[in-house]
């Protein structure tokens, strides 16, 4: 049986049901046996665990995603200090939505440069007045965090529409099913309090007591895996745009003949294509009347059509200050640094140590068109000098980060070490809320920089030490 | 032009024809004349065939929305827009003194010094304004601009659609009020001034009747008022303009915008604007 010598997380012992592990953090003890491996994977094709991918003719395929079986583990103060950080970022983005789309008090007060906010595709004017000043237009946020050098750091903030949730419980669900009777002892805090959590804060945003649902964009989408999973944990009826019609007076869920009133919905769409006549750019998909009904008060929405602005890349630097600003606190959690390309200064720093740095797109996600400088073709490089040449204001600059690698185990029972990052999930409920640890991806090869879904990563389970 | 104050009736109506039947539609319109300092809004009732559902909200901008619904099957739609409308002279503020970069970095009139979706920045606009011997400072280069523009845009009615860009005009150097509008904004955001799309109506001196909705701008000064400058008719605005809505472009202030389910697309709408003077007060 291969060991894991140099990993403290993996030891060789498997749990004996005879002599229970101690319950703890570094206790419990996972074997490293292929066999572990195959059967991971074997559960998550069998439930049916996809993402979908663009296949060669440009339609959608629904591929099994990995699953690696060796969770990832996390101590209890470590993860306090987390989720203290998390909170934290998340109420002062939710504030910063209300104050972009209210008095813009922090614009006044040139906290954070204007033009940034107006100049936004991801300003959407059509959604603003009394419904946009509500606290909780974030219902959930999932931020994505990365461990470089012993130190956590935010990566980027999803507030639009954070996917993921349900690979972190397939992830559990498929760990209970590899560990059996021996996984109560790891002591790994639960998390499937989300599907309730999340009804929660749907039926608190609901003006009246009709129809919770879940609105998809339907199976084209790469999570729609996670729509249906999501409407049946939440015991909600999952719906497209066709299934809704919409007045300034609410909306209705068509079945048949019938019209059911709906009062709230929890909805994966991009904002900017929730609502044809909302002026996003003259999108024709949605539902046209769906951000009216909001802004009247005649239906709940999470997350709020506001959000967008929140998870523009481009205002990503100035969360900090929107927490010095918004809370009057420190920020717990750090975040690298992001340079402004459209400054000269910036631009001579990149060119010239052109591997340290990592270059994002402003509008992207999935990482799609991210180039690493470290790994970079010299295609890449070209294109990405062409573009900071021409268009310096389309990407933005960070460091380089060589995230935490995480051991993973192969179907042949080796050991790799593949890059890994978290995205945790914050519940803006009655009582705000952090699902303890969240959903860890990991790279899909030991030189992969991207941990990425689209990009073919995998998942592996997160435990946190009640 | 002496003191004088007018009331008007505007009557503009707009019908839809479907060429297959529509199972339902959704329309907002913004027609309904706004509130301000220059003229009271004396009454507003919209007009629709067949029966809607209305509502009415307030935009970002501030424009009063009409939500006119119809949940029916129909083949056609009217809705006619019935405001009465009294303009009251103001005294004229002039564009002098230019703003400052660091304030307007702060001021929410930057909004409006921003490109937006149908005025992006364009280099046709850097040569226009070399053309037109204008540049930034202080407000008496808009009023050249102004003057200038209708020089070297012809005003020709079917040259353009709602949808024409920025670029085409100047390429094609035709347009209407609403394409004047939209390069007269790219000229006052070029040459440092935040400046804001109007929809609305041009009132002539006399023969009134049988006119159309009209487009021009409206200027930011660091002060905080807005002055309106029309490139259409090269005058600023007086007594003789009805403003309806405001925003960045014409896709914020369209007077109709509107979806509907059908099989197939509709055709553009034929649209009718009548204004009767009503009489002077005093």
């Amino acid at each position: 049986m291969p060991h894991t010598q140099n990993m403290a997380q993996v030891v060789d012992t498997r749990p004996h049901p005879a002599a229970p592990p101690q319950r703890g953090a570094g206790i419990g003890a996972i074997v490293a046996d292929p066999v572990l491996a195959r059967e991971a994977t074997r559960l998550f094709a069998d439930r049916g665990v996809t993402f979908g991918v663009l296949d060669d003719d440009g339609g959608i395929l629904h591929r099994p995603i990995p699953i690696d079986p060796l969770p990832r583990r996390l101590a209890a103060t470590e993860w306090q200090s987390l989720e203290r950080g998390l909170l934290q970022r998340t109420l002062a983005l939710d504030a910063f939505i209300r104050d972009v789309y209210g008095e813009q008090r922090i614009l006044r007060a040139g906290r954070i440069p204007a033009h940034l906010v107006y100049g936004s595709p991801s300003y959407l004017r059509g959604a603003s007045g009394a419904a946009a000043q509500r606290p909780g237009q974030i219902a959930v946020a999932g931020i994505d965090l990365v461990k470089v050098g012993g130190r956590w750091l935010v990566l980027e903030d999803n507030v639009r529409v954070p996917s993921g949730i349900t690979y972190a419980l397939a992830a559990r669900w498929a760990m209970r099913k590899l560990l059996g009777r021996a996984m109560p002892a790891f002591g790994a805090a639960r998390l499937e309090d989300y599907p309730r959590q999340l009804r929660a804060a749907l039926r608190q945003r609901a003006p009246s007591d009709g129809e919770l649902v879940v609105l998809s964009p339907g199976p084209l989408n790469a999570a729609y895996y996670e729509h249906e999973e999501l409407a049946r944990l939440m015991e909600c009826p999952l719906v497209t745009g066709d299934d809704l019609f919409a007045s300034h007076r609410g909306a209705w869920r068509r079945e048949g003949a019938e019209r059911h009133p709906v009062s709230a919905i929890y909805h994966r769409f991009s904002p900017d294509y929730l609502d044809p006549l909302a002026g996003f750019g003259g999108s024709v998909i949605g539902v046209p009347c769906l951000i009216t009904a909001w802004r009247n008060g005649a239906l709940g929405l999470a997350n709020a059509p506001t959000c967008a602005i929140a998870d523009d890349k481009s205002m990503f630097p100035y969360v900090p200050e929107m927490i010095r600003y918004y809370l009057g606190e420190a920020p717990v959690l750090e975040q690298p640094f992001t340079l402004d390309l459209t400054e000269a200064a910036s631009r001579r720093r990149v060119l010239d140590r052109f591997e340290d740095f990592v270059f994002k797109p402003v509008d992207g996600s999935g990482g799609k068109g991210i180039v690493f400088g470290p790994i970079a073709s010299a295609e890449e490089r070209a294109g990405t000098v062409a573009a900071i040449d021409v268009e310096p204001a389309s990407l933005i600059a960070q460091p380089a980060l060589d995230l935490e690698r995480l051991p993973c185990l192969m179907a042949d029972g080796t050991v790799e070490l593949r890059r890994c990052d978290l995205r945790p999930f914050v519940v803006l409920g009655s009582s705000p809320w952090v699902v303890p640890g969240g959903l860890t991806r990991v790279a899909p090869s030991p030189d992969a920089w991207l941990v990425n879904s689209s990009a073919g990563g995998g998942v592996k389970d997160t435990w946190v030490a009640a | 032009m002496g003191s004088r104050l007018s009331l008007y009736a505007i009557a503009h109506s707009s019908r839809h024809r479907y060429p297959a039947v529509a199972q339902r539609s959704r329309n907002e319109v913004r027609l309904q004349p706004r509130k301000t300092r220059a003229q009271q809004l004396e009454h507003f009732h919209l007009e629709v065939t067949p029966d809607a559902e209305l509502s009415s909200s307030v935009d970002y901008f501030g424009n009063a929305v009409w939500l006119v619904s119809v949940e029916a099957p129909h083949l056609e739609l009217v809705i006619t827009a019935h405001s009465e409308v009294r303009v009251t002279p103001t005294p004229e503020v002039r564009l002098e003194r230019p703003w400052e970069r660091e304030r307007l970095a702060r001021d929410p009139a930057l909004e409006f010094a921003l490109p937006s979706p149908r005025v992006p920045t364009l280099a046709a606009i850097a040569e226009l304004a070399r053309t037109f011997e204008v540049e930034a400072g202080d407000g008496e280069a808009l009023y050249l601009a102004m003057r200038r523009l209708p020089e070297h845009l012809a005003y020709l009615r079917g040259a353009t659609h709602v949808m024409t860009s920025v670029a085409d005009v100047l390429e094609r150097r035709v347009g209407v009020c609403q394409d004047f509008a939209h390069v007269m904004l790219a000229l006052c955001r070029y040459l440092g001034w935040p400046a804001r799309y109007v929809s609305g109506y041009w009132v002539p001196d006399r023969d009134l009747g049988t006119l159309e909705s009209h487009a021009w701008v409206e200027v930011a000064t660091p002060d905080g008022m807005w002055v309106g400058l029309d490139p259409t008719y090269a005058t600023p605005v007086r007594d003789q303009h009805i403003s309806a809505a405001i925003g960045r472009d014409y896709d914020d202030a369209a007077p109709l915008h509107g979806v509907f389910v059908a099989a197939e697309p509709g055709e553009t709408p034929e649209v009718e604007v009548v204004i009767r003077r009503m009489g002077s007060g005093q």
